[in-house]
């Protein structure tokens, strides 16, 4: 089946930006999204990402810049011939159509018999798991479920490229997480280049082959998620991607494997070399309240370094128990798991000796 | 309304006892009611429906015919049952600037019964346009409703 009059492989988005009148939401952005692979923009609202995903559907037109779906230029072709899936944010099953008819819509514009519909319709339907739901109208579906018809409607013609709109904010935790499973699954399944908008960093790690985070229009970071999540480029990702622990700190000189020597509290630390960091340069520790473990003082070879603080308080999770640590003046907080946390309930030292699992640095400004 | 609609007879008397100068002040009334109509229905539809059916590979015309007319429909519809209920009955556009020549079966009836007092023939007559109007209502709401099963109505 062809997928419309563009077929796109790869994405490429070559300095686009977009302004509204005197904001400029998308501000010279850059980037390639090889052909099957998962990519997430991720950042916070107003960041301009929901206008990249507009952008790339052909839903709103660039200020300049060139966006390239395959080996075409699409920059200006209209949203109906780009050959693309998208799924919004806000609910859009066709209320005056069911669940059948919602799904064959883009097929009847592509003029397939009657029984091809058909059975692409059961297909798709078996691939979000609504078979038996033909039937009803929107009014009679559930968030997730007319969710799931929304992505089914949109893959039904095999579009080359997906796009997603935070498809799962609409929705409750646990359907989230169900229709985050179907999503991963679809994606897996079908191999089609996506691009997925998300807010939520969780999704955004579990799901993405390539992360881009964006901040005011700009790409602050791109990598896969576990380059962001070990090595944040700056302040921002490191504090927007997972939690963080952020401690003033000056780089004194350079180890001989090529690791910064770093000065933090009136303690020192070896931490993999940065991007654009010199000896002498403030900067910022970024210690991951999972990347810390308190341990006994005769754990202590377990782990390359250590730092030592006084234990201030200790929050009960469940599943986890935060301590708060004053390390020479500044809280840091570390979770600890395990049957360690019921130990150290139990016993409340004065101080704590922390593990240090990894640690990364970013510059200060 | 239909007052502020005959006032401008004044100014254009050719079109006095004509059908338009009955048009004008009939349409300017019922374009409120018209309004108010698809009011309700154009608020519910969200411009997500149309940008879906244009990703889904309408032309933007195409999406606006087979996704957002059906889902004013029923808007139009009503709009239509009310309008046609007005003009069907109107009495004071037709009378005033209708002049000699009668449009609507409530002026007939009101000249009728101006010369010949009340009769028994005005009561039927009377009735009967009451019951053309109700069957042809209830026959537009039916059909609608069968039509438009997704929306509310």
């Amino acid at each position: 089946m062809t997928a419309g009059l563009v077929s796109a492989e790869g994405i490429r988005v070559d300095h686009l930006t977009k302004s509204f009148g005197s904001v400029t939401a998308v501000d010279d952005v850059t980037f390639d999204v090889v052909g099957g692979q998962f990519a997430v923009l991720l950042g916070p609202s107003g960041s301009g990402k929901t206008t990249i995903l507009r952008m790339l559907a052909g839903l709103e037109i660039p200020t300049s810049g060139r966006i390239w779906l395959g080996d075409v230029d699409a920059t200006w072709a209209p949203a109906h011939k780009r050959g693309i899936g998208y799924i919004f944010q806000r609910p859009s099953m066709f209320p005056h159509y069911n669940v059948f008819e919602n799904i064959a819509w883009g097929l009847k514009l592509r003029h397939l018999s009657r029984a091809a519909t058909a059975a692409r319709v059961a297909e798709m339907l078996d691939l979000v798991h609504l078979t038996g739901l033909e039937g009803r109208y929107v009014t009679q579906l559930s968030g997730g479920q007319a969710q799931r018809v929304a992505i089914a409607r949109a893959l039904a013609p095999d579009p080359a490229m997906l796009l997603l709109d935070e498809p799962l904010s609409m929705l409750d935790a646990k359907l989230r997480d169900e229709l985050k499973d179907v999503i991963a699954e679809v994606q897996r399944r079908t191999n089609k280049t996506t691009v997925m908008v998300t807010h939520d960093q969780r999704e955004a790690l579990s799901l993405a082959d390539i992360v881009i985070v964006l901040d005011q229009g700009r790409i602050e970071q791109m990598g896969s998620p576990r380059e962001l999540y070990r090595r944040p480029a700056s302040a921002f990702v490191a504090d927007f991607v997972g939690h963080n622990n952020f401690l003033p700190a000056t780089i004194v000189g350079i180890a001989s494997d090529g690791r910064l020597q770093v000065r933090c509290q009136e303690q020192e630390m070896l931490v993999a070399s940065s991007d654009g960091l010199r000896v002498g340069d403030d900067a910022l520790l970024c210690l991951r309240p999972d990347d810390l473990e308190p341990i006994e003082p005769s754990e202590r070879g377990r782990y390359e370094q250590t730092l030592t603080g006084r234990l201030d308080q200790m929050v009960f999770n469940g599943d986890m128990v935060r301590l708060d640590v004053d390390l020479g003046g500044q809280m840091i907080r570390v979770h600890a798991t395990g049957p360690r946390r019921f130990t150290l309930l139990d016993r409340h030292p004065e101080t704590v000796l922390l593990g240090v699992g990894e640690a990364s640095l970013v510059s200060r400004s | 309304m239909a007052a502020i609609g005959t006032v401008y007879i004044l100014y254009v008397p050719v079109l006095m006892g004509t059908f338009l100068g009955v048009f004008f002040p009939t349409a300017l009334f019922n374009l409120a009611w018209m309004t108010r109509a698809i009011q309700g229905s154009l608020a519910t539809a969200d411009p997500v429906y149309e940008e879906a059916a244009m990703t889904l590979g309408a032309s933007r015309l195409h999406a606006f015919f087979s996704i957002t007319l059906p889902h004013v429909a029923p808007g139009l519809i009503v709009g239509a049952m009310i309008v046609f209920t007005n003009s069907a009955t109107a009495f004071i556009a037709p009378l005033f600037v209708g002049r000699v020549q009668s449009l609507t079966a409530t002026v007939e009836i009101f000249r009728e019964m101006d010369q010949h007092g009340l009769t028994p023939v005005l009561a039927a007559q009377s009735l009967l346009v009451e019951i053309v109007v109700m069957a042809l209502v209830l026959g537009g709401y039916l059909v609608s409703k069968r039509h438009f099963r997704g929306l509310v109505l």
